[in-house]
């Protein structure tokens, strides 16, 4: 007999997506959270409007045109509040999903927020391990997930404290950078709710960033092969989290969701 | 097209075998991760020589058998095991699926010199 004091907890995926003058990070999501949400088989929910102001105005590096664009990564923080979902992962439009290894932690007890705490390149070069020479280590905001309880909100509360008083935590933390990230807002956040230690969970495994500007990306059975304009790299079909925008929005990657979900 | 040219293009289609054979390795040990009772393990030969090893030294135990075991998972937290058996065969037959598949990948791997 069914047990209806036991009710299943709701999951999904969430997205944000604000469109800049070069990057329609619409359209992006709308691919790339269609893709998370048939390989994980939850559904999916996109953050978008104009509705979150902020007088932070940012810049990221394009590694497409090799100059420094508009960024609007404002508002992450309120993925606690605007989740519908129980137990919710949060993942960036670049963030390709390729294999189920984030449904695993739902299988796990006792956790509040997951953060990815390591990330490698797949042209090997090594990523950064701190966010500064006398910082804390790097966390990536790219993918995470939490729970509606407590203490995922007070992480969230703390991230938008951190988010509206940038300056002072990035001088309070010796973080070179003056743009704000996310990553180092969550790398703060985490350590300033766990007593100054970091906390154990994290989504398991690595992530894999393509950081160079993508022609094609190539499907067989097995595996991936990413070409740039200089080489090509054969991965393993797994999650990718791809740093160029213009191959986001090109035909080719059209193709290659194409090739991926048929 | 000169030979220069040729060559350089040729270059440029290679992909080298030992930086793929990494990245292979690193989706590797995410998939050895597997869940039990709430925990995160990593199927290690550690963790299954440990728990096999376990099970061998049960006739040599003062109390039961049937004694829960707790072991620490990747987000240090004791992980009650009841069944010492049952997750033993649960690591043996992840790290088998895991370890076969890299094997199998490892060996198309060192066929794609060229792409």
């Amino acid at each position: 007999m069914q047990n209806l004091k036991k009710s299943a907890k709701s999951r999904g995926i969430l997205g944000f997506a604000f469109n800049t003058a070069d990057v329609d990070y619409v359209a992006i999501a709308n691919q790339t959270l269609e893709l998370a949400s048939r390989v994980l088989g939850l559904p999916y929910t996109l953050i978008t409007d104009e509705t979150i102001q902020s007088n932070i105005t940012n810049q990221r590096y394009s590694i497409d045109s090799g100059t420094f664009v508009q960024w609007r990564n404002i508002g992450r923080c309120q993925a606690y509040c605007l989740s519908p979902y129980d137990e919710t992962i949060v993942i960036d439009v670049d963030y390709i999903v390729q294999d189920s290894t984030l449904l695993k932690i739902f299988e796990v007890d006792a956790w509040d927020y997951m953060l990815q705490r390591h990330s490698s390149l797949i042209n090997t070069e090594l990523l950064p391990h701190s966010m500064g020479p006398q910082s804390l280590p790097f966390v990536w905001a790219t993918v995470f997930a939490f729970r509606k309880t407590p203490k995922a909100e007070m992480f969230f509360d703390l991230v938008e404290r951190i988010q509206n008083n940038y300056n002072y935590y990035r001088l309070l933390f010796n973080i070179q950078e003056r743009n704000y990230r996310n990553d180092f807002a969550f790398a703060m956040a985490d350590i300033i709710l766990n007593g100054y230690t970091e906390s154990k969970h994290s989504i398991p495994g690595t992530m894999f960033t393509v950081d160079t500007k993508i022609h094609s990306i190539e499907v067989n059975d097995t595996f991936f092969v990413v070409r740039d304009l200089d080489s090509a790299y054969v991965i393993p079909r797994s999650n990718l989290h791809i740093m160029s925008k213009q191959y986001l929005q090109s035909d080719n990657f059209k193709e290659f969701v194409t090739n991926v979900t048929t | 097209m000169s030979t220069v040219d040729q060559l350089v293009g040729q270059i440029k289609q290679s992909t080298d075998y030992h930086s793929n054979r990494e990245i292979l390795r690193e989706k590797v040990l995410t998939d050895l991760h597997f869940t039990y009772n709430g925990g995160m393990f990593v199927a290690t030969k550690e963790l299954i020589a440990f728990v096999y090893a376990w099970q061998g030294t049960e006739e040599f135990w003062p109390w039961g058998h049937d004694d829960p075991i707790f072991i620490e998972d990747t987000y240090h937290n004791p992980i009650r095991i009841d069944n010492k058996k049952e997750f033993y065969q649960r690591a043996c037959e992840h790290y088998q699926t895991v370890m076969n598949i890299w094997h199998q990948q490892h060996a198309e791997l060192k066929k794609i010199r060229k792409v």
